[in-house]
């Protein structure tokens, strides 16, 4: 055993809190390095240091004074009534019932296989269906507003096992035409003058995404560029 | 007050029982179970018994008189709420243990301020330093005290937690770890730490070799 894997365990060797194993290794090593055991009496002198701090010694008149205020806290709190108390009792002991380890065991165990089902049933590429939302389903949604599949507006998605995929995203008279790919931020001024803000809400679903475009202040009092 | 002594003499102030042990002792689980159903005598006699060692371990993870006595306030509050939910099989200087661990963390996060040692001192919230015949080593012994204090400081609050219930209050690492919640792998680690870490503070001082000023 080296010296430096040795210095690491010589804070918790010096008071005997390795495992036994570890304790003879340090031991063995200490014998034949004097480094190391320079090290070990310096840690001897801190621990001793550290022992030798008394316990502080607190005045009888400053415990009468705390124990009295301690009483007038207590009588400002309002007693628990007897149903809450019943509830404590039931909510520890649940608590303890729960912190056995074949309990706890038992819980993730049904927690990692119920969401696996529920993927298998509802998530993309599973058995489930994915029932796309209608335009006229979704509201509060500007009268605008269009839902567009992949495979009418673009097409980068192919396979038959590819799941199905929606987007959405609002377009204007004479701004983005639908499916057309938004503009990012940082695209010019021509985007920032067509579209002051741009909403993008994502569904649970990540294939599911809502694009939502305001109209500029020319678009809403119908200037034409 | 008699019983009061009985369960001090027994119980040994704030012991935590031996793993052979079955809970409390009679007199202590007596009084408990007086005090679970009501009886403000025996919480009384509880707070009694208990209140030096609570103020005396606050105050040694929180470094000052007013936030240990704070904090011990809030033990005590805490202890009286919620003793009805004590089973008197279970270790009852663990769980008052775990009841100071969490006050002080409240009480620290609240108030982060520090008061030194010699400030605790000076303004006379402790008793002053034993009687000795030999002023130059009482010195010593207080400059020593006061690295200590200072270098306890220098820790994270959990390692100072650990360190104090390890070091200062003598429990066994499988203890603190029931104590804090954690493993005694994260125990060991945080004890490994601020062993080390009071260590070097203190090497410094020594190699500076003046007078330590908080």
């Amino acid at each position: 055993m080296s010296c430096d894997p040795v210095q690491k365990l010589i804070p918790l060797y010096v008071e005997g809190d390795l495992p036994a194993r570890s304790t003879e290794r340090v031991r063995g090593h200490l014998e034949s390095c004097l480094p190391c055991r320079s090290l070990l009496e310096g840690y001897r002198v801190s621990q001793r240091a550290l022992h030798a701090v008394r316990p502080p010694e607190i005045r009888g008149a400053t415990l009468d004074d705390f124990r009295r205020k301690v009483w007038r806290r207590i009588s400002e709190v309002r007693p628990r009534s007897a149903l809450g108390r019943q509830i404590d009792r039931a909510w520890i002991a649940l608590r303890q019932w729960a912190s056995q380890p074949a309990v706890a065991a038992l819980a993730v165990f049904a927690v990692v296989g119920g969401s696996f089902v529920l993927s298998r049933a509802t998530g993309p590429g599973g058995r489930g269906e994915l029932h796309a939302p209608s335009a006229g389903g979704l509201r509060g949604l500007p009268e605008d507003f269009e839902l567009i599949r992949p495979d009418e507006g673009s097409e980068e998605r192919d396979g038959e096992d590819a799941p199905e995929m929606m987007l959405a995203q609002a377009s204007f008279d004479d701004g983005l035409e639908a499916g057309e790919p938004a503009a990012p931020e940082s695209a010019g001024e021509d985007a920032g003058e067509d579209a002051a803000l741009r909403i993008e809400i994502q569904t649970r679903d990540p294939n599911v995404r809502i694009i939502w475009f305001t109209p500029t202040e020319d678009h809403a009092a119908g200037v034409e560029d | 007050v008699s019983n009061v002594v009985e369960i001090v003499r027994l119980t040994g102030g704030l012991r935590v029982a031996d793993p052979a042990d079955e809970g409390p002792s009679t007199s202590l689980r007596f009084v408990i179970e007086r005090a679970q159903a009501g009886d403000a005598a025996a919480f009384d006699q509880l707070i009694v018994c208990f209140q030096r060692k609570v103020v005396s371990t606050a105050w040694r993870v929180l470094g000052n008189q007013d936030d240990a006595l704070d904090a011990a306030q809030e033990v005590f509050i805490k202890l009286h709420r919620y003793l009805h939910t004590f089973r008197v099989d279970q270790d009852f200087s663990a769980w008052l243990y775990r009841l100071i661990v969490n006050a002080c963390h409240d009480t620290r996060k609240r108030r982060p301020r520090h008061i030194s040692l010699e400030e605790e001192r000076e303004r006379g919230g402790l008793d002053t330093l034993r009687s000795s015949d030999d002023v130059e080593a009482s010195a010593m012994v207080a400059e020593d005290e006061s690295i200590i204090a200072a270098a306890l400081e220098t820790l994270s609050q959990k390692e100072r937690a650990a360190l104090v219930l390890r070091d200062l209050e003598g429990l066994a690492t499988e203890e603190v770890a029931k104590i804090l919640g954690s493993s005694a792998t994260t125990v060991r680690s945080q004890i490994c730490s601020a062993r080390a870490k009071i260590k070097q503070f203190r090497d410094r001082v020594m190699r500076e070799g003046r007078r330590f000023r908080p």
